[in-house]
């Protein structure tokens, strides 16, 4: 049953001059930090997400929820005019979205891109708008077991998916990430473990700001050396009017990728990145003339674009409903909703459903921004927010970082969190070992050490209890299928 | 010394010195837990016990059976892209999370930036995170030769940022440890 209720208070609290304010800024960042090769959206929600401290959890998530989903579209700027997408989101608008620049037309894939990625981030925010009511008995069947068993599926996932090499490094890089935050005061028991009588170790650490050290840091000593592309052979040709018309002529790919998008969002570790190139590859597979794809066939972009803003619907989804993040930018936000006081799962279903509402309508309002942006401003000023400098962005990202992390708690331990933490990033990405699962670990480690602590007083410390129901056995179920994966795949 | 233990373990310097550093960690975590009692200590033990399983196998993985050795070291594949990604991707770029062609992490740590924010990181402890950002930030940009007018912006630029943290969050961003020793802060 639909709750008008709190669909007019998330409107009312969604449709006032503050929170739009909040709103164009999320997107105006997500749009800039999206078009910058190497930046991208995790990286501008990580050192944002200190600075909303002093703000309610309202605004600070749909400012960060902003961010999300004009990162999505900002990245097809620079995939579009330089051939270098913003992050791997926009990989495969560049296939087809540069060749169109080459011929002169970089305006026309620009309004191609900004029409597909509004209109298939609408269509999917709206459809998750109707879900909501059938979301809710689902998450109201996930008790403390089913939330400990789902929030280690999704590290295991997340894991195997995201570590290029095996599952072993994805699950011991996710398994660390939840031994770390058991330093200080544990969640579930009275006392402090680990924290060498020191005073700066009680709170232990901080997984806000391991997320600014292995994002932020870890991300600027791995782009150090990215230089700018030369932007000296860019025509600013084409037109935006026959790139709406374009678009919206290939409704039925539009809808499609946005589908595609919205349900490998869900997938946790699948993301953006998947997504796109899911899309593309149908939309090739589907057309009548496969062979036109890569030499600037505005499909292409329609596809592409249309599934990664569509994945922002898909990938909320598992947080809002079981606070498991599916990927590195949803694992920001849950650690977004988690500083504010926000607990994901059958609340946001129930007394807080307004504010689930709220984060859909500010997101089906941002993406009215996007085409509004992406149609005016993007084709005239895209190319130089993309061009800019990696070694000018490095000492601002640093400082940022610096100052947000300090903020968090005023401990100096935090600036040496974030530097360890930094270079560990930095060895994790180049041996392929997964950062998104060590990240979500440490995010999700008190919801997991809390959760499987009631667990089993519930169960009188007996297991048996993860096999008294249907749901957790569904889920022991299918982490045994992912986890016995490689074995079946390599005989085969 | 350390040649020679990349050579028997076939490993690089910095996978291996990473899984140590996550071995002792876990190990050292472990071993202390049981200072603690009940649940307390059976959650740290319980996943210090799973890394430093992983941390093993992965260490010596060259060194597994083979069933072992499938499960630990080969890639397994859950979603298929189609074969798209790589074929049409192929000699157009190389993305990984958002890192573009231009971005080798083949190369060994930066150490030099490493140093500066290491540097700034301290220096920021001992006279405050407001004071160290120019040195930090004018010392970056004269090793990457900047000219002038960008130093001078970058500075003025990260100042005014942390100023805006210090106003805003009213954090205690201009002083470090040498004010507390001096009796200043």
């Amino acid at each position: 049953m639909i709750e008008t209720g709190a669909i007019f208070e998330a409107l009312s609290t969604v449709l006032t001059p503050y929170m739009m304010l909040w709103l164009v800024t999320g997107v105006v960042i997500g749009i800039v930090v999206g078009a910058i090769p190497g930046v991208g959206s995790v990286l501008g929600m990580s050192i944002v997400l200190p600075l909303t401290i002093p703000f309610g959890g309202t605004e600070a998530n749909i400012l960060l929820i902003s961010i999300f989903s004009g990162a999505m579209y900002g990245s097809s700027i620079s995939a579009i005019i330089l051939r270098v997408p913003g992050t791997a989101a926009a990989a495969a608008t560049l296939l087809d979205g540069y060749p169109i620049t080459e011929r002169g037309e970089p305006r026309y894939a620009l309004a191609l891109s900004a029409v597909s990625s509004a209109l298939g981030g609408s269509l999917t925010m709206i459809l998750l708008f109707l879900l909501i009511p059938f979301l809710t008995p689902l998450v109201l069947l996930f008790g403390s077991p089913q939330i400990f068993l789902v929030s280690i599926f999704g590290i295991l996932m997340i894991g195997m998916i995201a570590s290029q090499g095996s599952f072993v490094k994805g699950f011991t890089a996710g398994m660390f990430g939840i031994l770390i935050m058991t330093i200080g005061l544990a969640p579930a028991t009275p006392g402090t473990r680990f924290t060498l009588d020191s005073m700066l170790l009680y709170n232990g650490l901080d997984f806000v700001v391991i997320l600014i050290g292995m994002f932020a840091i870890g991300e600027m000593l791995r782009a150090s050396d990215v230089k700018a592309t030369d932007l000296t052979d860019v025509t600013n040709g084409g037109s935006v009017f026959e790139g709406i018309r374009t678009s919206i002529k290939n409704y039925y790919l539009l809808i499609k990728s946005g589908l595609i998008g919205m349900g490998i969002g869900a997938i946790p570790g699948a993301g953006s990145s998947a997504s796109n190139f899911f899309s593309y590859a149908e939309a090739v597979r589907s057309s009548s003339n496969p062979e036109e794809f890569g030499t600037g066939k505005a499909e292409g972009v329609i596809a592409a674009e249309a599934s990664n803003n569509g994945t922002v619907a898909g990938s909320i989804m598992p947080v809002i409903a079981f606070g498991v993040p599916g990927s590195a930018a949803t694992a920001v936000l849950l650690a977004g909703f988690i500083l504010h006081g926000i607990t994901p799962g059958p609340d946001l279903f129930g007394d807080q459903l307004d504010f689930t509402y709220s984060l859909i309508f500010a997101l089906l309002l941002g993406n009215v921004l996007i085409l509004f942006a992406g149609l005016t401003i993007v084709p005239y000023v895209g190319q130089y927010i993309s061009n800019l400098r990696m070694d000018v962005i490095i000492p601002v990202v640093v400082v940022l970082s610096t100052i947000g992390a300090y903020t968090m708690r005023t401990n100096w331990i935090d600036l040496l969190t974030i530097f360890v933490f930094g270079v560990m990033a930095y060895y994790m990405y180049r041996y392929d070992y997964s950062v998104i699962a060590m990240v979500i670990g440490a995010v999700l480690a008190s919801v997991i050490e809390v959760n499987l602590n009631r667990t089993l007083v519930l169960g009188d410390w007996s297991p048996i209890i993860f096999l008294e129901s249907p749901v957790s056995i569904a889920i022991i179920v299918i982490m045994g299928s992912f986890i016995l994966l490689p074995f079946l795949q390599n005989r085969s | 010394m350390i040649q020679a233990v990349e050579k028997r373990l076939g490993l690089e310097g910095g996978e291996i010195g990473l899984l140590a550093a996550m071995w002792l960690f876990s190990a050292t975590l472990l071993v202390a837990s049981f200072s603690y009692d009940g649940y307390t200590a059976y959650f740290p033990q319980f996943f210090a016990a799973l890394v430093i399983i992983g941390t093993t196998m992965l260490l010596f993985r060259n060194y597994l059976p083979e069933p072992l050795y499938s499960f630990t070291a080969e890639s397994v594949t859950v979603l298929d892209e189609g074969d798209v990604s790589d074929e049409v991707l192929e000699g157009e770029t190389n993305i990984d999370d958002g890192m573009t062609a231009e971005s080798d992490t083949d190369r060994g740590l930066p150490l030099e930036l490493t140093g500066m924010i290491g540097g700034y990181l301290v220096l920021s402890f001992f006279i405050g995170i407001l004071w160290a950002t120019p040195v930090f930030v004018g010392l970056y940009s004269h090793r990457q030769d900047h000219p002038l007018r960008l130093t001078l912006l970058l500075i003025a630029l990260t100042f005014g940022l942390v100023l805006l943290f210090l106003f805003m969050v009213n954090i205690p961003a201009d002083v470090g440890y040498i004010h507390e020793m001096l009796g200043v802060a």
